[in-house]
């Protein structure tokens, strides 16, 4: 890294959005802050092989460069972004849907079907003893409205607010989509256990 | 360096891509907002002008019973204004979802404070009198116009199947006389049709 770079290693993604237009370079460290997270995400809500990923990250970078002067300082840099990669991504997954079976997640499934059930009885039942790999299968298959919101709450951890801002829905709205999330994901890995088991 | 990072950075460099300069992005967003609110002016327009059509409409309501009055009311409704302020109802809310602050407002909320908005500014402008003015003015230059207007009146005289035209259709006719003479002083020849006679008729029937 430059030591040019590095001098502005201190300043928030904020701050550096507001020197991009003087100091493009500082341009280096927003990427590499958000790189692995964002590739996360978008394996998360679309489970793209690790070419597509990379294409998708880049165009993602790239567009969040050329908007740079419309980020919002009333939102933090955080919901701006994931919010273009979101919309890239799933215009992406709607031109190109299809469910790789060989794409699994990177994460604790069993944590989150802890978290997913923790405040509801009816979910609770149905997702208990559910096997990961179902639960996986199950959201990848549900709504992608749906699998959004649950992969922001459960598995990137954004609170409400941020929900908000990336999904741009009312913030009065959010629990009501992740209760509506849940059941789709209950309702969902309910049926594959059914045709699992004939 | 990444490989993301070093791609994002070249294909940055190699096309020239520069961000795009935030008076785009704030002449955007304040053109949303005046495209919202033309929407919610032209939809408190179709408002006054629904009122204008209903206070002419009311005439016949004088002496109607229960039965009659709902069918009436429902005669005397234009709907090709009532189908503009849907229309720009719908033109609010897509303008304002597209303003900074509006992307994140609920779209029942949104679609309500413009209706709310249009009504009350079309109850201004009616009772200034302004959607008179837009009333006589339709009526003398859109012959189409014109036309539905008096349908929506004969149809209301006519459901009521009064022999002798009562008062109310009187006073309807009467004001359909005015605005052929208004039409006539313009200089228009075909205001009503071109006919005399429908002058002479009408004041027959008013004595």
């Amino acid at each position: 890294m430059s030591s040019y770079i590095e001098e502005h290693i201190h300043l928030s993604d904020e701050e550096i959005m507001e020197r991009l237009a003087d100091m493009p370079d500082l341009y280096a460290l927003i990427i590499d802050r958000y790189t692995d997270k964002l590739s996360r995400y978008i394996t998360r809500i679309s489970c793209m092989r690790a070419d597509e990923l990379e294409d998708i990250l880049q165009e993602v970078f790239v567009k969040a460069y050329e908007k740079s002067a419309s980020f919002n300082t009333s939102l933090s840099f955080n919901s701006w972004i994931y919010r273009v990669c979101h919309n890239i991504t799933i215009n992406y997954w709607k031109k190109n849907k299809r469910y790789d079976e060989g794409i699994s997640f990177d994460v604790d499934t069993k944590g989150f079907i802890e978290q997913v059930t923790a405040d509801n009885s009816t979910v609770e039942t149905i997702m208990r003893d559910a096997d990961a790999r179902l639960v996986q299968d199950a959201l990848m298959t549900i709504r992608t409205k749906y699998r959004s919101i649950l992969v922001l709450r459960f598995f990137e951890e954004q609170d409400y607010q941020e929900i908000s801002d990336v999904l741009k829905i009312p913030p009065g709205t959010v629990a009501t989509h992740i209760h509506r999330a849940k059941k789709a994901l209950a309702k969902e890995v309910r049926l594959l256990e059914q045709k699992h088991n004939t | 360096m990444s490989k993301i990072k070093s791609q994002v950075l070249k294909d940055i460099r190699d096309n020239g891509i520069k961000p795009t300069s935030k008076f785009y992005f704030v002449t955007r967003n304040y053109f949303f907002r005046l495209l919202f609110i033309v929407s919610v002016v032209v939809g408190a327009i179709s408002f006054a002008a629904i009122l204008q059509e209903m206070i002419i409409g009311s005439q016949f309501y004088k002496g109607t019973n229960l039965f009659e009055a709902p069918t009436l009311f429902v005669q005397s409704i234009p709907f090709f204004w009532l189908l503009l302020l849907a229309i720009f109802t719908g033109s609010a809310w897509f303008n304002y979802k597209r303003t900074d602050e509006g992307e994140r407002r609920d779209n029942g909320m949104i679609v309500l404070a413009s209706i709310l908005f249009s009504l009350l500014f079309g109850l201004l402008i009616f009772r200034i009198g302004l959607s008179e003015d837009l009333d006589i003015m339709m009526k003398t230059h859109l012959p189409a116009y014109r036309l539905t207007a008096e349908q929506r009146l004969e149809r209301s005289a006519n459901y009521l199947e009064r022999k002798d035209l009562n008062e109310q259709a009187k006073k309807a006719l009467l004001q359909r006389e005015r605005l052929r003479t208004l039409c006539l002083n313009y200089g228009h020849q075909n205001c009503f049709g071109n006919n005399s006679n429908s002058s002479a008729e009408v004041k027959e029937n008013l004595e």
